[in-house]
């Protein structure tokens, strides 16, 4: 196994810590994003119109974010 | 050097949360959900959790914990599967009628999906070269894949492909 060829050393261990510091919001971010998908009303068309939104929305904030990013870099 | 064992566990755990707290539920009422909500629902957390994955890569490269050259790929997947995704939402939110006029369409951009997350695993685009570790490296970012091909199986079950 890979695993077992890791030396866990001080540098190792803050690049996780970073990582981690870095991923959480955003993952939290999409657990409470997720939960919403989830619940629906009894209103079937008004679930698949806030549904399609919804995707609509996550699309387009990509579609910008890594727009700007790419940007960002190019420089 | 990017801690890629660690790293990938720790993807695989954060998938498994994204998706175990994702079931569709109708709240005030006792009328099941239709298989075509559940594709819907299925298709936000699609978009949702390729969002995530893609500001996640971003800020990971804007930390300096993962190289450019390693990041570009994976965003740029996630860029396609954005744009494909736009174009099935853009069916779907016209209802399961227009959808069943447009089953050959919504199947393509559902394999569109499926095939840009594999190809991403196996193109050595993550600069893996190690053939198992590719295919444990396709099994953290098959979450994607797995909810396009759910929302086949929904939309087969709602008549509508």
């Amino acid at each position: 196994m890979e695993e077992k060829g890791i030396k866990w050393t001080p540098d190792l261990i803050n690049t996780l810590a970073q990582l981690l510091l870095t991923l959480f919001p955003i993952v939290v971010s999409a657990v409470q994003q997720l939960q919403q998908a989830g619940v629906l009303t009894a209103d079937v068309q008004q679930n698949i119109k806030n549904l399609a939104e919804m995707a609509n929305n996550s699309n387009q904030v990509l579609l910008q974010t890594a727009k700007d990013w790419e940007a960002k870099h190019s420089v | 050097m990017w801690p890629f064992p660690p790293t990938r566990k720790l993807a695989l755990c954060l998938a498994l949360v994204l998706i175990s707290t994702a079931c569709a539920r109708r709240i005030n009422s006792n009328i099941p959900v239709t298989p075509y909500e559940n594709a819907m629902v299925l298709n936000a957390q699609l978009s949702t959790i390729n969002q995530a994955v893609s500001l996640g890569v971003q800020q990971v490269v804007d930390s300096s914990i993962l190289p450019y050259k390693t990041g570009k790929p994976i965003v740029d997947a996630t860029i396609d599967i954005a744009n494909v995704d736009t174009q099935i939402t853009a069916i779907l939110q016209l209802g399961p009628e227009f959808s069943k006029a447009n089953a050959a369409q919504l199947q393509t951009l559902l394999s569109k999906i499926t095939d840009s997350v594999k190809s991403l695993a196996t193109s050595g685009a993550l600069g893996i070269k190690n053939p198992k570790t590719q295919n444990e490296i396709a099994l953290d970012i098959s979450s994607i894949g797995n909810l396009a091909s759910s929302i086949l199986i929904n939309l087969r079950q709602a008549g509508v492909l």
